[in-house]
């Protein structure tokens, strides 16, 4: 456990004093700013909100970039170690697979949540600006963007260790995260169109095919657990946005001790 | 100190490592000597626990790897045939997190001891990006000799180096040695490990060969005794002379230069030397030769004739 916390302590010094995270966070926060301008412009010129709670979509939206990034970094920060042999220089010493991966895994984590608390600490400047009240379910939001974003870091890492180079690495990352996006996006498109009813209708094949794709993907996508544990929240139920947790800390363990076996399986080396 | 037996490494398309036993004792240097592709670094990386063994056993320190992995990676360094280093770390920084990593007490002391014994202190501030081959190795040997380890292994250690390189990596592993750190040495640079190792070990193609130290990989190859004579003039009579003394296996003649080839039977200088110089020309130098470890190695790694190599250790 003391290698773990050294590795962390060292990814995470490399995150914090490079320049990549900061210009990150800082156009994530500019992006949020601005959705909120609009809101607040509409509302200036209609007087009326657009929506009951002014900052859970753009906070949602940072949160959800900001994961994917850690996640993406992590996969391309791990991979770059292997290829570059800097992996194996680990292992010379007293390092092994769960040490490593819990090192590696925990110092995204924690950049993660650094990140959400810098974000909280934003929109609670922006509310106080703005004299618009944040509303107790955008802090419930918080809490399950913790969980969720811990499960999407920990898909990260498993497919950075088990996979072959950066580019392969890289590749497999991106490939899954843009075709949960495209089904979960395909899925709502396709639902706003009224087929004719028949039976024989492309379109409602589809629509039926890409319903039962998102029924298998909401039981593992990070995405849509953020957003069924919100939608859920927001309609009081919390057994559902406390189950929405549960499976994100299972999952979130599942790949982790897979990263662990991956690692062994794979090896260390080129 | 390491141990093992029949340890073999299969891939899916070739057979990297078959059979290879071998045993290192505490304190001694051993050289690993192979050709490129030999399976020396597949069989280090078995050792260190990177690659797991298709089949056979190992032990270091006397116990397996997988029971006690942190005492026993504690107890060794390595040092690889690539260095590898963390690009946004300088020299400094790099020797901290390993220190860190091997909990060594006072890492600070140990750090600019060992810096300032190999010539780099004034260099700590420098990412290792910049570091010229020679430096760069010299700090791998640095991070090796941090956690003063019993056992140091070195995958090519002067592999890339110039001349002044590789004197100064020697002199490190000779230091080791004098403090009765087990050296276990992996090169294709046969007078570096000629110099260097106590005992010798010789793979080719996955199979360890021989395992001796080099008088007797040098009897294994060829018992005669080599004798280079320096003579005056070389008189018309002396090639006859040569041929018709029995313990002579044969001769040649450069210039004023004859090589001669002994029976190992005993020392027969005085009766060379007599025969000589009775066939009218006077001996102005003599000296005897052994084989080295390169005519040594070429001859059991040469596919025509590792047949000749010790019977029983090579099919």
């Amino acid at each position: 456990m003391q290698t773990a916390i050294i590795m962390h302590k060292r990814d995470l010094r490399i995150a914090l004093f490079g320049p990549v995270l900061h210009i990150f966070t800082t156009v994530s926060i500019l992006v949020g700013i601005v959705i909120i301008r609009n809101y607040l412009s509409y509302i200036e010129s209609n007087g009326l909100y657009p929506m009951p709670d002014l900052f859970s979509f753009p906070f949602r939206w940072v949160i959800i970039v900001t994961g994917v990034y850690i996640a993406f970094s992590a996969v391309v920060a791990i991979a770059r170690e292997r290829e570059s042999g800097a992996m194996e220089l680990l292992f010379y010493g007293p390092v092994d697979n769960v040490s490593y991966v819990i090192g590696k895994y925990s110092a995204q984590f924690t950049l993660y949540c650094l990140l959400i608390v810098l974000y909280l600490i934003c929109f609670l400047i922006l509310s106080n600006i703005t004299g618009v009240q944040i509303p107790a379910s955008f802090f419930m939001m918080m809490l399950l963007s913790v969980f969720t974003g811990a499960y999407l870091i920990s898909v990260g890492v498993f497919v950075s260790m088990v996979s072959t180079s950066v580019r392969s690495a890289t590749l497999v990352f991106l490939a899954l995260i843009a075709s949960t996006l495209l089904i979960q996006g395909s899925q709502a498109w396709l639902s706003n169109i009224a087929p004719v009813s028949d039976y024989y209708n492309p379109v409602l094949l589809l629509q039926q095919l890409l319903g039962w794709v998102q029924i298998g993907l909401s039981w593992l996508s990070p995405f849509s657990y953020l957003n069924y544990g919100v939608d859920e929240m927001l309609r009081g139920n919390m057994n559902a946005f406390l189950r929405v947790i549960g499976l994100s800390i299972v999952f979130c363990l599942v790949f982790i001790v897979s990263s662990v076996i991956g690692l062994k399986f794979r090896g260390v080396r080129q | 100190m390491i141990s093992t037996r029949n340890l073999t490494k299969t891939y899916p398309e070739v057979e990297a490592v078959k059979d290879v036993t071998l045993n290192v004792h505490a304190g001694e240097v051993y050289g690993f000597l192979g050709p490129n592709g030999a399976g020396k670094s597949t069989t280090i990386a078995m050792l260190l626990g990177l690659e797991k063994p298709t089949s056979g056993e190992l032990s270091l320190f006397g116990t397996s790897l997988e029971n006690n992995y942190f005492s026993i990676k504690n107890a060794i360094g390595v040092v690889g045939e690539n260095p590898y280093f963390f690009d946004e770390m300088t020299a400094w920084e790099y020797l901290s997190f390993h220190a860190d990593i091997f909990r060594i007490e006072s890492k600070e002391n140990r750090i600019n001891q060992l810096m300032e014994h190999v010539g780099l202190r004034q260099y700590a501030n420098i990412r290792p990006s910049e570091y010229s081959r020679g430096m760069r190795q010299k700090l791998s040997f640095v991070r090796a000799l941090l956690h003063k380890p019993d056992l140091l292994i070195l995958d090519e250690p002067v592999s890339g180096l110039d001349p002044h390189g590789i004197r100064q990596i020697r002199e490190l592993i000779e230091e080791q040695k004098k403090s009765g750190t087990t050296i276990f040495i992996s090169s294709h640079i046969l007078s570096e490990i000629e110099r260097t190792a106590d005992r010798i070990a010789i793979m080719h193609k996955g199979k360890l060969l021989v395992e001796d130290n080099l008088d007797g990989l040098r009897y294994s190859v060829d018992q005669s005794v080599r004798v280079n004579v320096e003579v005056t003039h070389v008189p018309e009579s002396l090639p006859t002379v040569l041929s018709d003394v029995p313990y002579i296996v044969d001769h040649n003649i450069n210039g004023q230069h004859i090589e001669i080839r002994l029976d190992g039977s005993s020392d027969h200088r005085a009766e060379v030397s007599a025969a000589i110089t009775a066939s009218g020309t006077t001996i102005i130098g003599m000296e005897t030769r052994k084989a080295s470890l390169e005519e040594t190695f070429m001859t059991f790694t040469d596919d025509n004739v590792v047949g000749l190599s010790k019977a029983g250790e090579v099919e």
